[in-house]
């Protein structure tokens, strides 16, 4: 379940700003969703990204053991 | 205290949280019966101690029934069993025809405090209390007799936390000792003693002292609680019984106040707090505890209370000093040199200009150097003490500036960091600010400045999560308590002081019902 | 004495939040800078209009005592709708938080900090505000009583440095009302009334949990006064030290205002306790949004928001990257689109539209369960 709201509310998001983009800049919406994804170089992106990335393991980790505990409790 | 009472009362009332000597032998492979035969009672307490050279049984005849007398040499005075116990029951007395436990205690002892054993567990448990049992043939309890105490260390001057104004006693390693020393200080009914064994090898006495009529209920419950799920090998110290008392470990911050002087527990008995003290330990633990405990002192309320306030005031400030000045020097010196006064950073440079190594690497190395002076000396034979301050001053510090090691700046700022730590009162309060103070200075030499905000609103966080008995530990602060400021960071004076602190939840909130202000005596008329 | 979780705050902790909360974000990018000298009036003008915004939102509470926004928008919409709804606030809570973090780190990697990457920062900030929440609304409440003391005099401080070194020039004030009145509430509608202050419709997540909610409506209203009169003070300093056409350009106006400082020859560069007050106050706004867009997610997906503390702020110090390529970028959003279409709806039209139908509800729930009574 973490899995799940951490997946909507990260492409949630992401569309979000692609669609703002789209809307002032007068973009398509294929340029500015790749704009999400173009990785600057010498920018020191791959931080954020390692911790979205965190993030998400983090959340099946969690969903794991929450499901761990409500064997345990069941059995 | 009547240990009889102790030990009996336990099933008859529940809540008693009395401990039976069965209770505390539970684990251990003794049998429990007594038995009415002298020749078994003997054979399995000989089998019990074998080993043991200071364990003795004296055997008597009492007419002409066999008895004996068993004790452990080393925990009584001997002088004391010999005039009252064994000279009694020397056969050139006459007395021969008492058989019966309680006739003989009737015509021999009848001064010396007694208790009697019906099980052999607590005639061992009595054995090692120091006291002499007499086992007679054909009976079916012991008598045990109480004898006079081993040495003891005299009551002397505090060593740890040392005052200028106020009683001079500390507590010493006897807890009867440290029980009538807070009992002198408080005559009141209400104030309780409660025991509990602690240790399941050591068999420590662990005592609760608390005002009935104030300490909140829910507290002493929670405390008593805490000290029954308390299961250990062995407890030396009342540091063994912080650690497993308190809410929280991973912390660098005491949850739990200690102190060895008697007039500051009896302060905080009186504000609505649980001590606890235990046998062997001059260090008295109070809970719950605050943190502003630690920064006060019971000097304070014995000077005046301007006075007072100001060194209160004067502690906190040297606190964040002790705290946030290394990491502040890195951050300027290395990352942010435009935020300081440009005289100052001139002299600063100027002196840091032969010094090879970052400002990083000398700070840490210098309060590398300070921690490892620190505990030598702490450590060292009192008698080489010396020569720790001679080389630390010397060599250390004046060799190493003149060497080019290090700036003279920083020297200044590693002896006055280390100066500002000990303000604090409270030993234990001094030492977290230490292992704090390394983490901010790497937090300060990778972030900068942003590094040392990080840092201090991550462990105002993490303090303000603390707990102490369930009481926040940051009470009175934060949950913000307006009536509690008049003794927080200053001290009103004691007759303006009518409060208890509420954030115990005291049973009596107040300490007194007027509000005598002392004044001069009103102008009489019809003087000259 | 238990020693789990308490979630409840007191009503001064509530006021404390809104207070950081209010004037948080204001320090950083300043407000009102395009009415120029008359900007403080536009700010006391939207300050009324504000309270008048949050007594609302305490009244919509007021009629189900002890449910937040998103039991709220079920309570009135059905499941289904509700939590479509609901899930379009946490959207909009999450995004915002990004923007405000986003915001701090432009401060600190622009002005003073040049050689941090703006990834760490905006990393540990939201680190920060995950640790805090993790630890509960409780601990929120306690840090904010812990730092308010310096906040407050620091920007009480800062002012008065500011006229004692000789920077105060009430001609910068002057003329006052140049151009009327128009200009004024034109910037105040969909502008200034959204951004510091609107934005307190997230409190509609956290004042249920007060612990005399009763007094909460007072308490609010009040702190919402309070904190208008020091946004007042501060873009006063900051037009009568820049002036009014210097601080239009600057991008962080407080933080120029403060440049000003020079005392004794000795307190010149004050910048650390500006970026001490900014900081916390970011810390505030980003933990009170990550908190409602948090609790949405608990009501949406029946998952305790602990669980979830990190993983969300993970995404939070990612989109705040993401959000924008660059500073410029990033404030010609805040002013074209975000009020407009984001402030707006989720904090006008859409409580408005909902009262109604809460009101209604409420009184039929209400009057079948006399019904029931008497039966």
């Amino acid at each position: 379940m973490v899995t799940f709201t951490f997946s909507v509310i990260f492409a949630g998001l992401l569309l979000m700003i692609a669609l703002i983009d789209m809307f002032i800049w007068q973009q398509s919406f294929y340029q500015c969703i790749s704009k999400l994804f173009a990785l600057d170089q010498g920018a020191n992106e791959g931080y954020v990204i390692a911790t979205a990335a965190a993030g998400f393991i983090y959340s099946i980790a969690m969903d794991y053991r929450i499901r761990k505990n409500k064997r345990s409790q069941q059995s | 205290m009547g240990l009889a009472d102790f030990l009996f009362n336990r099933r008859k009332h529940k809540n008693n949280n009395k401990i039976t000597a069965e209770e505390l032998f539970q684990q251990e492979n003794i049998s429990k019966k007594y038995y009415k035969s002298l020749e078994k009672n003997k054979k399995q307490i000989q089998e019990l101690f074998q080993h043991s050279f200071d364990f003795t049984i004296d055997p008597i005849k009492l007419g002409d029934t066999d008895a004996c007398v068993c004790y452990l040499g080393t925990m009584l005075s001997k002088d004391t069993l010999t005039n009252k116990v064994l000279n009694s029951l020397h056969p050139h007395n006459d007395h021969p025809r008492h058989k019966d436990i309680s006739s003989i205690r009737d015509n021999y002892f009848p001064t010396v405090s007694y208790e009697y054993a019906d099980t052999f567990h607590k005639v061992v448990w009595n054995v090692l209390n120091g006291y002499a049992v007499i086992m007679v043939d054909g009976q079916g309890k012991a008598l045990s007799l109480e004898i006079g105490n081993v040495e003891k260390r005299a009551i002397t001057e505090p060593s740890t936390q040392t005052i200028i104004r106020g009683p001079k006693e500390a507590f010493t390693e006897d807890i009867n000792t440290n029980i009538s020393l807070i009992r002198k200080r408080i005559r009141n009914p209400h104030l309780k003693f409660e025991s509990f064994y602690v240790g399941r090898d050591t068999k420590t006495q662990l005592v609760i002292g608390y005002m009935s009529s104030i300490t909140n209920a829910d507290i002493l419950e929670e405390v008593k609680k805490r000290i029954e799920k308390i299961d250990i090998g062995g407890v030396l110290d009342s540091g063994n019984i912080e650690e497993l008392i308190s809410d929280k470990s991973f912390t660098p911050f005491p949850l739990i106040f200690n102190t060895e002087r008697p007039d500051s527990i009896c302060g905080h008995i009186m504000e609505g707090k649980v001590a606890l003290i235990l046998d062997g330990s001059p260090f008295v633990l109070t809970v719950p505890s605050v943190l502003t405990d630690f920064f006060e002192s019971s000097e304070d309320y014995y000077q005046p209370f301007l006075m007072s306030s100001f060194i209160r005031l004067i502690r906190y400030i040297s606190f964040m000093i002790a705290l946030v000045l290394p990491s502040l020097y890195v951050a300027l010196s290395t990352f942010h040199q435009e935020l300081m006064p440009t005289q100052l950073l001139l002299s600063i440079q100027a002196q840091r200009e032969g010094v090879p190594f970052p400002a990083v690497i000398e700070i840490f190395v210098m309060e590398l150097t300070f921690e490892i002076m620190r505990e030598a000396g702490v450590r060292m034979p009192r008698a080489v003490g010396q020569t720790v301050s001679i080389v630390g001053a010397l060599v250390i510090g004046q060799a190493a500036v003149e060497a080019g090691l290090v700036s003279n700046v920083l020297v200044i700022i590693v002896a006055f960091t280390a100066i500002a730590s000990f303000v604090s009162p409270i030993y234990n309060f001094s030492i977290s600010t230490r292992l704090l103070r390394f983490i901010l200075i790497l937090f300060s030499a990778i972030f900068g400045l942003y590094g040392v905000l990080l840092f201090l609103i991550v462990m105002v966080i993490h303090l303000v999560s603390l707990r102490s008995i369930g009481i926040p530990y940051l009470a009175a602060v934060a949950p913000f308590d307006i009536k509690e400021q008049d003794d927080i960071f200053v001290r009103f004076p004691i007759w303006a002081n009518r409060k208890r602190p509420s954030y115990l939840y005291p049973e009596s909130p107040m300490k007194k019902k007027g509000k005598h202000i002392p004044s001069p005596p009103p102008a009489k008329g019809g003087g000259k | 004495m238990s020693k789990k979780l308490v979630e409840n705050i007191s009503l001064w902790q509530l006021a404390v939040l809104m207070f950081t909360f209010e004037i948080g974000s204001v320090a950083v990018v300043g407000v009102g800078t395009d009415t120029k000298q008359d900007a403080w009036i536009a700010v006391g003008v939207a300050t009324v209009l504000g309270a008048g915004l949050v007594w609302f939102y305490v009244y919509l509470l007021q009629q189900l005592p002890g449910r937040n926004l998103f039991e709220m928008i079920t309570f009135c919409f059905g499941k289904w709708l509700g939590k479509i709804i609901g899930l379009l606030y946490v959207y909009y809570f999450l995004y915002i938080s990004a923007r405000v973090l986003r915001d701090f780190c432009e401060l600190i990697t622009s002005v003073i900090f040049e050689s941090t990457p703006i990834e760490v920062i905006s990393i540990t900030m939201v680190g920060i505000c995950a640790y805090m929440l993790y630890l509960g609304l409780e601990v929120f409440g306690r840090t904010g009583e812990v730092f308010i003391p310096y906040v407050f005099t620091f920007i009480i401080l800062i002012g008065l440095a500011i006229l004692f070194s000789g920077e105060f020039e009430l001609k910068n004030l002057l003329p006052i009302l140049g151009d009327g009145f128009g200009p004024i509430l034109k910037h105040v509608f969909p502008r200034l009334l959204t951004f510091p202050f609107g934005e307190l419709v997230t409190f509609m997540v956290i004042i249920p949990y007060v612990s005399h909610f009763a007094k909460a409506a007072k308490v609010s209203v009040f702190t919402v006064l309070v904190s208008g009169f020091i946004i007042i003070y501060g873009t006063l300093i900051e037009i009568a030290s820049l002036g009014a056409r210097q601080m239009e350009r600057t991008v962080f106006p407080l933080l120029s205002a403060a440049r000003e400082i020079s005392l004794l020859e000795f307190i010149e560069r004050v910048d650390l306790i500006i970026v001490f007050v900014v900081m916390f106050g970011i810390i505030t706004k980003v933990s009170v949004f990550l908190y409602g867009g948090l609790k949405g997610l608990e009501h949406i997906m029946n998952v305790p928001y602990r669980y979830m503390v990190f993983p969300i702020s993970m995404i939070i110090g990612y989109i705040a990257i993401q959000i924008s390529a660059n500073n410029a970028e990033h404030i010609e959003e805040g002013i074209r689109f975000i009020p407009l279409y984001m402030h707006i709806p989720f904090q006008i039209i859409f409580p408005i539209l909902m009262a109604p139908l809460l009101i209604w509800k409420v009184k039929k729930q209400k009057r079948r369960s006399d019904a029931n009574g008497s039966r």
